[in-house]
């Protein structure tokens, strides 16, 4: 089966990511659990490469594969000329952030309580960021 | 697919996936209330940043007023996207774990 797709720039198209994430967590047998989060985890990196870089016409290229040491490895690969590295924020200051009650910088909070490892790399104008779930 | 039912004018039951793409569609449905908000979540599967900043928004518009968001019957999975995120403590949430 494939392991990787390109997705239109909008954020309409995240029913047709999840079917694709739907195929790949079945294939490797993962739990509720662990399929919500990886579900939960690419909408919140591709949200984010739609909004920060929204004038863009390319496709955003989302991979899943796992390895033999039973590791989900994600990956999202898109043309940024100004890169937004979501391992390089701050940590969300959760007491802060409840005292005034805000509504953003949840997401890669999340991703950072979810997944077992995040990187981003970035050449020549493409960005990449690859999530590792150890399932 | 976030699926909302209006029980009355200050209820509603949330099921479904509380994705990004649906957080339009729940910002209208909340938009006017009239008093404290409930919303049963029995049948919600699925919340990412999003939902959670339309229940944020919609919480500091009735807390402005003096009403207050209540959240019950949350899943397992749901319920630790509150946890993970300290919402809990902002929301009032009613469910059989708490």
């Amino acid at each position: 089966m494939n392991s990787n797709m390109k997705f239109s720039r909008k954020t309409e198209e995240l029913v047709n990511v999840f079917q694709f994430l739907k195929k790949k967590e079945i294939e490797f047998g993962c739990t509720d659990r662990q399929k919500m989060e990886i579900d939960l985890c690419v909408e919140e990196v591709f949200m984010n490469m739609v909004r920060h870089n929204s004038t863009a016409k390319n496709k955003i290229q989302i991979s899943v594969n796992k390895t033999a040491d039973n590791k989900i490895i994600i990956s999202l690969i898109d043309h940024e000329d100004h890169p937004f590295d979501i391992t390089k924020t701050d940590d969300l200051d959760l007491e802060d952030y409840v005292e005034k009650k805000k509504s953003g910088g949840l997401g890669i909070h999340l991703i950072k309580q979810m997944m077992d490892e995040i990187s981003f790399e970035h050449q020549r104008g493409i960005s990449k960021i690859t999530m590792v779930k150890n399932i | 697919m976030l699926t909302i039912e209006k029980i009355n004018d200050n209820e509603w039951k949330f099921s479904g996936r509380f994705d990004a793409s649906q957080a339009d569609k729940a910002t209208k449905e909340l938009a006017d209330p009239s008093g404290t908000v409930t919303i049963d979540m029995a049948g919600l599967d699925y919340i990412s940043s999003m939902g959670l900043s339309v229940l944020v928004n919609t919480y500091k518009h009735l807390n402005e007023q003096g009403f207050s968001l209540r959240l019950t019957n949350l899943n397992r999975h749901v319920r630790d996207i509150f946890k993970y995120t300290r919402l809990e403590q902002v929301f009032d949430i009613v469910d059989p774990t708490s």
